[in-house]
């Protein structure tokens, strides 16, 4: 039977949404040893961790890439050639896999806008997964939530110490206290050079020295 | 077509057929897949990789500059896309090409991929040379996959490299024109743990 648009772009989609999950997970395991972020690991040590994410990040691609063995869809062995629109449905053979996924967005494979759909979608729910897993993994291993440098007290810095709950409570109650001088510091005359904020301001209170880009306050 | 992208394009086209492991990896790396999405997760997790404040500032404020960067070298391509209607290489070459890969149906100029590529490593170039430079060659790599799968011209490669180079630094001088904005976006995420 031959692939039609709306059942090849389905499989497809699912399966690349996935992918986006999977690697998006182990990029996250990766980054957050990097950063020190215990909050956000799955492992006790930051090279467990980091081991654990690149291996997550292999699995997903060789899944990905193997998934037509076993699952039907636009790739069905003897049909996958350059030529997409002649695909039938079915599961690839095994000379033909690495060809499989090669589906024209015409046929049935994903746009560059599809994919820019369904990549945040998985970002997100890999993020969120982490940020659960962390959590209740923190929990098990009683993070305390006692930050080494008291300027690590808010952000993605309380989770070097503590849980994201933990995180967001102490971020937010930092930000509900600063944030209007953050603002005013930031819209202060002459902190950023090429700034057109500064073209609104009033001309006296133009000038001075400033253009850097600067972190802001905590 | 110039002699230089037909002969270049002949020379490496003509070496698939004779090794089936370098055309199934060929044909993996130049999907419309794996190399997209190790640009894209890439930029995301920059923004979670750094060590201490001053760098997460960067780190974060990099990933921001790519994020858009990698949207606007879209509409770029686009736009030379309707300027330019360049053929692909398997119209004009025809029986002289060995195709790995679907005959694309839009323009061949610039190379999209390579752009967004090129887009993410300029991008985290800023904040982090080393993983910039590893960007910037998986899309050269990317790039050369699909002239090697025969559906790209070599200098739709470096126009793909210079588009996304090009828009990634006009996307910091917007990021500057635009400022406190983006410092404002990434305080107001950090006050939910997230930067």
């Amino acid at each position: 039977m031959p692939a039609d648009y709306d059942a090849a772009y389905a499989v497809i989609s699912r399966l690349y949404f996935l992918f986006a999950i999977g690697v998006s997970l182990g990029a996250l395991q990766v980054a957050a040893s990097v950063g020190g972020l215990r909050g956000l690991w799955y492992l006790p040590t930051a090279g467990a961790t980091r081991l654990l994410g690149i291996c997550a990040i292999a699995a997903t691609i060789v899944l990905f890439f193997l998934a037509p063995i076993f699952i039907e869809g636009p790739w069905a062995a003897g049909s996958v050639d350059a030529d997409s629109s002649t695909r039938q449905w079915g599961r690839a053979s095994w000379q033909e896999l690495a060809g499989a996924y090669n589906v024209n967005d015409i046929d049935g494979g994903m746009s560059g806008t599809a994919q820019a759909i369904w990549f945040p979608a998985g970002f997100a729910a890999a993020l969120g997964l982490t940020l659960a897993g962390g959590t209740l993994l923190g929990w098990a291993r009683r993070l305390n939530g006692q930050p080494q440098r008291p300027e690590d007290s808010d952000g993605l810095a309380a989770l070097e110490s503590g849980t994201f709950p933990d995180a967001v409570r102490k971020s937010w109650r930092a930000f509900r206290t600063n944030w209007r001088a953050e603002v005013k510091e930031e819209f202060r005359p002459g902190k950023y050079r090429w700034s057109i904020f500064r073209l609104m301001q009033p001309a006296r209170s133009q000038g001075g020295p400033g253009g850097s880009q600067t972190p802001p306050s905590s | 077509m110039n002699a230089f992208d037909r002969e270049v394009i002949v020379w490496l086209n003509g070496l698939s057929g004779r090794w089936a492991v370098v055309d199934g990896l060929a044909r993996a790396v130049a999907s419309d897949y794996l190399m997209p999405i190790v640009f894209s997760v890439s930029i995301v997790a920059l923004w979670f990789a750094s060590r201490h404040r001053a760098e997460r500032f960067t780190y974060q404020m990099a990933a921001l500059v790519g994020m858009s960067a990698v949207g606007f070298s879209n509409i770029a391509v686009w736009l030379l896309n309707i300027t330019w209607a360049r053929p692909r290489p398997f119209v004009p070459l025809g029986d002289e090409l060995t195709l790995l890969f679907y005959p694309p149906t839009d323009p061949s100029f610039p190379a999209n991929g390579v752009a967004v590529g090129f887009a993410a490593g300029s991008a985290v170039w800023r904040a982090n040379k080393t993983f910039g430079a590893l960007l910037c060659a998986g899309a050269v790599l990317f790039g050369a996959s699909r002239v090697y799968a025969g559906v790209f011209w070599p200098t739709d490669i470096a126009g793909g490299a210079a588009v996304g180079i090009i828009v990634t630094w006009l996307t910091v001088w917007l990021g500057r024109l635009l400022e406190p904005l983006p410092t404002l976006f990434i305080r107001l995420a950090r006050a939910f743990g997230l930067a």
